[in-house]
């Protein structure tokens, strides 16, 4: 019903100018994830299947300068966990007369230069129940106008609704929270510091150009944090139960968006074999400004004899500033009886705030302490090394490979990663892929998903 | 007694020709055949096709490659590419702009659709396999009189037609071959054959061109070409269709915005 409305949009609004180039396209994929270690969590699966379908609709008039493009996502998974979801990845209009264009519709815009941290790119949201890596997106609504001339291109977007971060729950795994407890995630409980909450105009500006051996991007971003500081829910309740009891237990835990403001550079450099990448962001919130760098290089070994294959060795350092945040703080939200006045219930957040968590010791931790969360849990490479390296086999099959290593210099906590894919015939792609993780210190936010080592399968066929 | 009378028949035929070329070196020869071959095909502005592969291993497995493929002329400096990959239909939507250059490297850019992500690579890779074929990446781009130096061997019937036989050595130190050898129709000035040296100066690969075909009754375009690696038995056949030049393509076609929307 759903895909008939769509397509029966779709023709209405391509009528008048329904002569031109159509092109359907997509893909079909059956995954198995194998889990072999027990997850921490006790509903926690080990053993995942599912069927993910991309359909792409593409049309073109005939003088070129209407296009529109759909491409709608659904995945099917079982045990039937968070992971079964679906998505409008695409669905856009675009107006292009060469050298500017302008689209409204839904969309995804990547930004930036690094392979191992993805830091300006903020324009959508991330698709955590669809991948791990992090590579899949929500689609965007938005409305995007851009130029492209000798001084390069620049790009404006006006961005009208948010899509907040849905996080895995039930059987799945990949349940990151908070290291010390494991309260649950509750996707549907978001919370902005917008009073237009989802529903804020967000505006988005980049300009970025290619010069001889090198390029430069500049990009600006106003709006809705795309990643969320997490609140306790039913705060009031929590806090009667950490003064009665002395103990803090947060059992579930809700999404609190900031406004944000980040300024991005982008820059790489080409000489020889050898490409330098740089991108940084600085982050303007209310929870404390912070920057987040990534630096590196990519240097490649080409068409090495005899069999032809090209190497490419990766290295790229992370870092980041994030201050601790005061999660008791940002709490307040979600629970109107402490900041209404008139209640009886009313404390002042100082009050609050100071209780101990054991008035029986003067050292212990106070309310706000024990609720604090310390910024690398929010943004977890803060003074990281990414070593990778990528394998193209240059076959007939498209062989490929990629493995990398991310090792936190201060904690020593190692995540691996081995991506490996080939073809067969024309339209089959095969996937293996392998993360895991080593000796993950007791502090480091992938404590919470230690256990989810992962083996993936993949086989996508493309139409 | 036999090179007296090549050297003979060299000489009439220089004569006959222009007393300046008599006083020509091979090089000097060569040099200004390169020049003539390029001078010929100037001026086609811009062009439009699609290229089909079949890749086929030494066992005889094949395999198809389509893809569409928009150039632009550039006067002064190399031409400029648009790829856009049909297939493998896993790779499908993924293009390629390239923008060659004499004298400095290339600036190569390639899309890849399921991240809506434009990278910048390095084009040091003219060497290596262009899709898995036998013809690699710098087989493929623009052909210009700078990138190698030239010596003009003979001339030598090839499949009924009177040939030069040239010899082009490749200026770029990235390159896979230590020299080219090249046999070229008198008439049309069209390559006939390619050979390819590898860096050892062994023979690495033959190219034959089946067919030529004249558009907008100037420029010629080789439609069926066979590309056979003489060391691993493999080879690629590679076909042009529907070849269209001169169709107004501008620069605002091979931008990355371009690149972006391509499909």
């Amino acid at each position: 019903m759903k895909n008939k409305l769509l397509i029966a949009s779709l023709c209405l609004f391509a009528l008048p100018v329904w002569a031109g180039t159509h092109k359907v396209s997509g893909s079909i994929e059956a995954e198995i994830q194998l889990f072999p270690n027990e997850g921490a969590l006790e509903d926690q699966e080990d053993v995942f299947g599912s069927v993910a379908i991309r359909p792409e609709y593409y049309w073109r008039s005939e003088n070129k300068n209407h296009k529109i493009k759909t491409k709608l996502f659904y995945r099917a998974s079982d045990p039937n966990g968070s992971r079964t979801h679906g998505d409008i990845r695409e669905l856009s209009y675009l107006y292009d007369l060469g050298d500017w264009y302008m689209k409204a519709g839904v969309d995804s815009v990547f930004w930036g230069v690094t392979e191992s941290a993805h830091l300006v790119d903020i324009i959508n949201q991330t698709d955590t129940l669809d991948s791990i890596a992090g590579g899949e997106k929500l689609g965007q609504p938005m409305l995007a106008v851009g130029v492209e001339k000798s001084f390069g291109n620049i790009d404006a977007y006006v961005l009208p609704y948010f899509r907040p971060r849905e996080f895995p729950s039930g059987p799945e795994r990949y349940q990151i929270t908070l290291a010390d407890q494991s309260p649950e995630i509750d996707s549907d409980a978001n919370y902005y510091e917008s009073d237009d909450e989802e529903n804020n105009i967000d505006l988005a500006l980049r300009w970025y150009k290619s010069f001889d051996n090198f390029d430069l991007g500049f990009s600006y971003f106003n709006g809705t944090s795309r990643a969320p500081l997490p609140v306790t829910l039913d705060f009031f309740n929590v806090l009667v139960d950490a003064v009665n009891n002395q103990v803090l237990n947060i059992e579930k835990i809700g999404s609190y968006y900031e406004q944000n403001q980040q300024l991005g550079l982008e820059f790489q450099y080409l000489y020889e074999d050898w490409i330098f990448k740089f991108e940084g962001a600085h982050q303007l919130v209310d929870s404390g400004d912070f920057s987040e760098v990534a630096a590196g290089f990519e240097y490649t070994f080409s068409d090495i004899s005899p069999w032809g294959l090209d190497i490419g060795i990766l290295a790229e350092y992370l870092w980041n500033d994030r201050d601790t945040v005061d999660l008791l703080y940002y709490s307040y939200i979600t629970t109107p009886e402490l900041s209404d006045s008139d209640s009886a219930d009313y404390m002042t957040y100082e009050t609050l705030a100071n209780f101990s968590t054991d008035p029986n010791d003067p050292n212990a931790l106070t309310l706000q302490e024990a609720a604090s969360v310390k910024g690398y849990y929010l943004s977890p490479m803060q003074n990281d090394l990414f070593i990778g390296s990528r394998f193209a086999l240059n076959d007939i099959a498209g062989t490929q490979f990629l493995a990398g290593i991310i090792y936190d210099l201060d904690d020593k906590t190692t995540s691996v990663s081995f991506e490996g894919s080939t073809r067969i015939g024309d339209s089959l792609r095969l996937t293996a892929n392998v993360y895991y993780f080593n000796q993950v210190h007791k502090e480091n936010p992938f404590k919470a998903i230690e256990n989810d080592d992962l083996v993936e399968l993949k086989a996508e066929w493309f139409f | 007694m036999k090179t007296a009378h090549l050297f003979t028949a060299l000489l009439s035929f220089s004569l006959l020709l222009s007393a300046h070329a008599f006083s020509q070196t091979p090089q000097e020869k060569g040099l200004a055949l390169a020049k003539q071959q390029k001078a010929k095909g100037v001026g086609w502005k811009d062009s439009v096709s699609e290229m089909k592969m079949i890749l086929r291993t030494a066992s005889g497995r094949e395999n198809v490659r389509f893809i569409r493929v928009k150039a632009l002329e550039v006067l002064e400096d190399g031409d400029k590419s648009l790829m856009i990959f049909d297939q493998p239909k896993d790779i499908q939507g993924t293009s390629f702009l390239s923008f060659s250059h004499i004298g400095k490297p290339d600036d190569q850019w390639i899309y890849i659709p399921a991240m809506k992500r434009i990278k910048r690579i390095s084009s040091k890779k003219k060497s290596g396999s262009f899709m898995g074929s036998e013809f690699s990446y710098e087989d493929l781009s623009s052909f210009e009189v700078e990138k190698y130096t030239f010596t003009y061997l003979r001339e030598e019937m090839l499949n009924g037609k009177k040939c030069h036989v040239l010899e082009s050595v490749p200026t770029d130190k990235y390159t896979g071959y230590t020299k080219l050898v090249s046999w070229i129709d008198q008439q049309d000035l069209n390559s006939q054959k390619i050979e390819f040296y590898d860096k050892r100066g062994q023979l690495l690969k033959t190219m034959n061109v089946e067919t030529y075909e004249q558009f907008n009754d100037k420029y010629w375009r080789p439609t069926l070409s066979l590309m056979q690696n003489n060391q691993t038995g493999k080879s690629t056949t590679l076909e042009w269709n529907n070849i269209q030049l001169n169709m107004g393509l501008k620069e605002d076609d091979f931008s990355k915005n371009a690149l972006k929307s391509a499909e």
